[in-house]
């Protein structure tokens, strides 16, 4: 008889990776589990006013947000889940679930204390309010007595929230039609308006930030990169501002029509030509530990400086020239530790070999052998690229080992393709900021018909960034969504299952809520293949909001 | 993959390597044949990674129900015969009955199903509602349960075949379409994928619903029509629908995985033809409505994926098993599953390769034979969803 196994997780950073793989070896699962794991922040839990905007965005986060950081077992306590949108920046709060960090003054740095008990016999009871079976992989494929028990777990898993939540939010729906629909409002979809707004061509911007600009938005702070850019986001933003929707575009139908979700509205909107123009953005890298709470983005490093709660010491990482700047521009004031794989002068090393959550910090281990504290490691990567387009769009991507990275690629002769698409921007992310915006107007131009303008602007825009190579640590995340670390593509290529759809089908990579967002260039990177087929919508969506689109609501 | 050289004969070539060709195949090879399959894209590519992975006892037609009484048990034993577990989940089907019509029917059903050892349980409102509390109870007059029937993992099946196959040194030829059969004397002698050929003694075609394309390559019209039907799945939350779910009068279906997702479909929106395998607006509309309307606490759920896929229909939404005496000699097909292929390939495998092995036709699978579209032996089969 196989026995279930119970890990006290405030010993888990210790034990960590080598004691799950002995488990799971030995007894086919590791139960970690109990409780409501325990934040709190500068030694107390944040108290919550009513009516404030903490308030507001606990409740709305509430257990989705929980489920978000624990699933099925592994813990992300605190997540910079820069593979979603801002406003879904997310910590996790006792009780509360994920809420965003931006809505309250966080004083000083966060410290996580978990503390989780459970017992094998209370979990199979099924009382235990919050437990997770890490049961992926090594689980599944058993049969006989231990599924039985595995099972039963599953089954009573308090992981995953309840189905009703919350009340009912009935949107706003709607119909637009257009001309061109932009899908990003970045430097590239600016870049598309500002020639369009010119030539006086109807289009609409559909973005899910409040503010426009994408990465420019960061770089408004920073007068050398604006003055690269050489174009006046601000004002040109004022000028979109009246064509332009707040929302996120979750996908092309076979109708031909788009799905655009905001706030609290559902759109229909249709149109005669289709831009995307949607940029990428960076998610964490892969090294081990990179889920460890305080390993942020360079984006979110800037918020949290903003806010003033950027504590030193913090090791950058850097990858391209944007997190180089970002750097630059912090660095008097932190005084960080560079790590870089490029040409950098002040850099130590070339790759960070593995983050490990000590009590109170951060320990960074280099590939030189040394070894930083940190209360932050912020990076920036051109690993993991967001990728937004559903192969449905008519849009492939393939993994360029020559330059390490993903490409983006118009699938011609494809079924789907004939939709009205075409590609603004890098769509990769890999594109300099005036690159992009530079491309986007050329695709303005040619959209209008002036084939001059557009010619002046094409020439190839500087892409090729050092590619980088690095030893893939077997227990970094490909994705977190469905739990699934390098390992697990591991033991899918033992069980001679290979290619990526297959292995998709195996770990479950790339079909959770992220919908392939964060993971699908990891697990590219991985095996070197292309992508499998994503699917829409791009960002979940409420049923009611889908079928408040519809005529059959009158039944209802 | 092993390297293939043209010149080797083999007993047996199937094409497609999906659910049915690669149990097809292992028991081929089991029973110590020689054989090689080909597919066009990869194994499962086609419908049997795209379906809702439910498997039922419940049929129209007596000889579909004691097909599937057999199936089950191949079913349930394929974990301990094949070593990955395909997750069956014995949760039951439920369909809800709204109309006095209904409710006749399923009751001259189930005196056949009883007969045959199958038979369900009929519930009225307050007990539909003990077994989901959530279900809107407007317009329902009651359920019917089907205890024998229920879900698994379509995927851990191809898997376990595909490991099988490897380890008794089958070759699976992946992206390797067929182009054309060499045919003489009225007997099939090799099929091409490009300029490789591949020599064996018997064909069979398991291409689903790209069979009919595959057979016209060698003037066989094979009755089976694609039919493009499309699904989707919630996030995961919490365990709470246990059965398989079909609303006869929303047109809608549903069940909860292991995982917590909610999976379902609507059953009578479809696009025959061969139509590009996205998804539309107007069925995730319609979809999301049907859902909300019989189980209205869904309405926060958000849905996460959604896909489509084919059914492969036959005039008798029953398969094709067999050879028919007017095709060249050696061509064998097991196609045209209409939508059941994924739960009845363990089974449909096993008679194939016992009907390919001894030339006898075993009893389960004699009224499936190609003959019956001449002769209007049609099985009596409306219970598709």
């Amino acid at each position: 008889m196989k026995l279930g196994y119970s890990v006290n997780i405030r010993a888990w950073y210790i034990i960590g990776p080598v004691c799950t793989r002995l488990l799971e070896r030995l007894i086919g699962f590791v139960i970690l589990s109990s409780s409501v794991p325990t934040v709190s922040v500068n030694g107390r839990l944040i108290t919550v006013e009513r009516g404030t905007p903490l308030d507001v965005a606990i409740k709305k986060a509430g257990f989705r947000g929980l489920f978000r950081s624990v699933k099925f077992g592994r813990l992300r306590d605190i997540m910079d889940d820069s593979y979603l949108y801002p406003q879904y920046k997310c910590v996790y709060v006792n009780g509360y679930g994920l809420v965003n960090p931006l809505s309250f003054q966080v004083e000083g740095d966060i410290t996580v204390i978990i503390d989780r008990r459970a017992s094998f016999g209370s979990i199979l009871s099924g009382k235990l309010p919050f437990f997770g079976v890490g049961f992926q992989n090594s689980g599944l494929i058993r049969t006989g007595f231990g599924w039985k028990i595995m099972r039963r777990m599953i089954l009573s898993s308090a992981n995953l929230p309840k189905y009703a939540g919350e009340k009912v939010v009935r949107p706003e729906s709607g119909r637009l039609t257009t001309n061109i629909l932009i899908v990003g409002g970045g430097p590239a979809g600016m870049g598309l308006a500002q020639a369009l707004l010119e030539k006086n061509l109807d289009f609409l911007l559909v973005d899910p930030n409040p503010t426009l600009g994408g990465r420019i938005r960061y770089a408004l702070n920073f007068p050398q990169l604006r003055r690269a850019l050489n174009f006046d986001a601000e004002g040109l933003a004022k000028i979109i501002a009246t064509r332009r929707i707040v929302g996120l575009f979750t996908g092309l139908y076979e109708e031909g029509v788009g799905l655009v979700v905001g706030e609290n509205r559902i759109l229909r909107v249709e149109f005669s030509r289709l831009v995307y123009a949607n940029g990428s953005k960076c998610p964490p890298p892969l090294f081990a530990g990179n889920d460890s709470p305080g390993v942020i983005s360079v984006d979110y490093a800037l918020r949290l400086r903003h806010f003033g709660v950027l504590m030193s010491p913090v090791v950058f990482y850097v990858e391209d020239e944007w997190g180089e700047m970002v750097y630059r521009a912090l660095k008097d004031d932190l005084l960080p530790v560079l790590v870089s794989p490029l040409n950098l002068e002040d850099k130590v090393a070339s790759h960070i070999k593995q983050v490990r959550l000590s009590s109170k910090e951060l320990v960074v281990t280099l590939d030189n052998g040394s070894r930083v504290k940190a209360k932050y490691v912020v990076y920036s990567t051109l690993r993991q690229p967001n990728l937004e387009l559903p192969a449905q769009a008519g849009f492939a991507y393939s993994f360029s080992a020559q330059r390490g990275k993903i490409v983006c690629t118009e699938a011609k002769g494809e079924p789907s393709s004939n939709a009205p698409v075409l590609l603004a921007g890098s769509v990769t992310g890999l594109y300099e900021l005036n690159d992009a915006f530079r491309h986007g107007r050329a695709i303005g131009y040619t959209l209008s018909g002036d084939m001059d303008s557009a010619l002046k602007l094409t020439p190839p825009p500087t892409v090729v960034h050092p590619s980088t190579t690095g030893v893939v640590h077997q227990d970094a995340f490909v994705c977190f969504c469905e739990d699934v670390r390098v390992r697990d593509f591991v033991l899918a290529q033992h069980k001679k299952l290979r290619g990526p759809e297959k292995t998709k089908r195996f770990t479950g990579w790339g079909t959770g809520v992220c919908q392939g967002k964060l993971c699908i260039a990891n697990g590219m990177r991985i095996l070197g293949d292309r992508p499998y087929t994503q699917r829409l919508p791009t960002q979940p969506t409420p049923l009611a909001w889908l079928a408040s689109l519809g005529d059959e609501t009158s039944e209802l | 993959m092993k390297p293939v050289n043209s010149n080797i004969e083999y007993d047996v070539a199937v094409i497609g390597a999906g659910a049915v060709g690669l149990a097809t195949s292992y028991h081929l090879a089991s029973k110590g044949m020689r054989v090689i399959l080909i597919e066009k894209n990869y194994a499962g590519s086609g419908s049997s990674t795209r379906n809702a992975a439910g498997f039922r006892v419940h049929f129209n037609s007596e000889h579909n129900v004691k097909f599937m009484v057999e199936g089950r048990r191949r079913l349930v034993g394929f974990g301990g015969e094949m070593g990955w577990n395909p997750i069956i989940f014995d949760s039951g089907y439920l369909w809800l009955l709204s109309t006095e019509a209904d409710l006749q029917e399923f009751k001259r059903l189930n005196t056949m199903w009883s007969s045959l050892g199958v038979g369900g349980r009929f519930l009225d409102t307050h007990e539909v509602r003990e077994v989901i509390p959530e279900l809107n109870p407007q317009g329902l007059l009651g359920g019917f349960y089907g205890p024998q029937d229920g879900t698994f993992h379509h995927d851990l099946i191809l898997f376990g075949y595909q490991e099988k196959l490897e380890g008794m040194g089958v070759p699976l030829l992946e992206s390797s379409p067929v182009t054309g059969f060499n045919v003489s004397s009225r007997r099939v002698r090799s099929v091409l994928i490009g300029s490789k050929e591949i020599r064996a003694e018997r064909f069979v075609v398991c291409a689903g619903a790209w069979s009919p394309q595959v057979t016209a390559m060698l003037g066989v019209s094979l009755p089976i029509t694609p039919e493009r039907r499309e699904l989707g799945v919630t996030e995961p939350v919490k365990h709470f629908i246990k059965p398989f779910v079909i609303s006869l009068k929303n047109r809608v279906y549903f069940a909860q995985g292991l995982r917590g997702e909610i999976r379902g479909g609507v059953t009578d929106m479809f696009r025959k033809g061969y139509h590009p395998l996205v998804s539309t607006l107007e069925w995730t509309v319609a979809y999301a409505a049907r859902l909300i309307k019989t189980l209205p606490t869904v309405s926060n759920v958000r849905l996460n994926r959604q896909w489509s896929g084919y059914y492969e229909v036959t005039p008798d939404h029953s398969q094709i098993m067999g050879a028919h005496p007017s095709w060249p000699e050696g061509l064998f097909v097991a196609a045209g599953f209409s939508g059941h292929g994924m739960m009845m390939s363990p089974l449909a495998g096993e008679l194939m390769a016992e009907y390919i092995a001894t030339g006898r036709i075993p009893d389960l699978m004699r009224p499936y034979s190609p003959e019956r579209f001449d002769e209007n032996r049609l099985i009596d089969e409306a219970m598709v969803f």
